[in-house]
């Protein structure tokens, strides 16, 4: 009767060890843990080399646009926040041919793939938009071109004039003088970025 | 080393035409419908999967000996991903103007279904060599078909023609008044889908055409031999 029981024992064990081979899974968990260290050791190295600092690209792009551009400094005394869908990150004080300037990198909420990322460049006294570049978007590439017309028409807006900082809607971005027909939801990405620019200008220097 | 160079030549060339990834096997159509809109974009599109198409294949068939097949296909994406990062940040480094261009396509190679059909039907059972051809020749089938997509759309919905800005270097390619005139939905969607169906059906009635071709030359030769052997038979019963 005892013999009987060890072999069913036996029996049920067999199975079970088959299914279960724990040399296997180790092999397996080994291997994808190696190539996953190296795969992070080789990108670890390559991210030293690529890596782009904020600050130098928004420099870089400030020396691309006013080739004379001197006194470059990033001052945070410059960045104030207030509105709930645009927000500027860092501001650039600079001097061109001895007049002062601002370069604001302010980022718009509700844009194509949620937030749109600009750099505004204004002329310290007067509060006009000197020029607008893009910093970073999820735009595609169709809408690409289009945003770049909207920036355009920007150039010369007067942010003293902006009061409402509010957040833009599409109604309300096809109000724009800068409205262009198939990039409502990237005019109001950009009105976002303008107007979170118009609060951090207004509140600093216009006092 | 005749027939090796053969079987060489044909795995390279069968992902070009034979087997074009896009318009044959009709796979990796959202980022091929998405990218097609310009052809300076659909270009760089083009060289990137191609580019982590061999190198993924590359690694694979070096490793196909040693990954477990239980484990293959996290351990594809794994070294895929791999890939597609690093290009990632090599293109944001060193050519941002392509890198903003292709957005957010670029992170999606990783699950681009072509990349991950070529690792698991060809490089984790070939060499490496094989392997290393297979994804060029499939690369180039790739950026073939997305160029052609998109010089035709570019072309229509646009008015221009390779329009691109590189490195400091931008040329508009507005071609006269054609912009005017430019019928806007083959940027969109709806005409990415139209050019896709009407290549595709040029494409299968040339290989169509084709096909018949060498049925007929085929039919042409088995005559001739029958025509030939008879000929001889009756030369020996003469003689």
């Amino acid at each position: 009767m005892a013999d009987n029981d060890v072999k069913v024992e036996a029996e049920v064990k067999t199975p079970s060890k088959k299914k279960f081979n724990k040399n296997s899974i180790v092999w397996c968990v080994c291997i994808l843990v190696i190539i996953g260290s190296v795969a992070g050791a080789l990108l670890g190295a390559i991210n030293v080399v690529t890596y782009v600092d904020p600050d130098e690209a928004i420099i870089s792009k400030i020396t691309g646009i006013y080739e004379s551009a001197t006194d470059i400094k990033k001052d945070d005394s410059y960045v104030i926040n207030g509105g709930a869908y645009g927000s500027v990150t860092s501001v650039f004080t600079y001097n061109v041919d001895g007049d002062d300037m601002l370069c604001y990198y302010a980022v718009g909420r509700g844009a194509y793939d949620g937030t749109i990322e600009l750099l505004f460049f204004i002329m310290k006294e007067e509060g006009i938009v000197d020029n607008v570049s893009v910093y970073s978007s999820g735009e595609t590439s169709a809408v690409g071109g289009k945003v770049l017309k909207v920036l355009d028409e920007l150039r010369g807006f007067e942010l003293p004039s902006l009061k409402n900082y509010g957040q833009t809607n599409s109604a309300d971005a096809q109000e724009m003088e800068y409205y262009v027909s198939g990039a409502t939801v990237t005019t109001k990405g950009v009105t976002n970025a303008l107007r979170a620019c118009a609060y951090a200008y207004n509140n600093k220097v216009e006092g | 080393m005749g027939k090796s160079n053969n079987k060489l030549g044909s795995v390279f060339t069968n992902g070009i035409i034979a087997s074009n990834p896009v318009l044959k096997l009709v796979l990796g159509t959202c980022p091929t419908l998405a990218v097609s809109v310009s052809a300076f974009g659909a270009l760089g599109m083009g060289i990137a999967v191609t580019f982590v198409l061999v190198c993924s294949n590359i690694m694979i068939s070096l490793l196909r000996n040693v990954i477990p097949d239980k484990v293959r296909i996290p351990a594809f994406i794994l070294i895929i991903a791999t890939f597609v990062t690093l290009l990632q940040m090599l293109l944001q480094k060193f050519v941002p103007a392509l890198y903003d261009v292709l957005g957010i396509y670029l992170p999606l190679i990783v699950v681009n279904c072509i990349i991950l059909a070529r690792a698991e039907a060809f490089a984790s059972q070939n060499p490496v060599g094989d392997s290393a051809l297979d994804g060029l020749g499939m690369g180039l089938g790739y950026t073939l078909a997305v160029l052609i997509m998109a010089i035709i759309r570019e072309f229509l919905g646009a008015g221009s023609f390779f329009a691109f800005d590189f490195m400091g270097f931008s040329y508009s390619g507005e071609i006269g008044n054609l912009p005017d005139y430019a019928l806007n939905i083959f940027t969109l969607p709806a005409g990415g889908f139209l050019t896709f169906g009407i290549l595709i059906a040029v494409v299968n009635q040339i290989s169509m055409n084709n096909e018949e071709k060498k049925k007929n030359k085929a039919k042409r030769d088995a005559k001739k031999i029958e025509k030939a052997k008879k000929d001889l038979d009756k030369e020996e019963v003469a003689a």
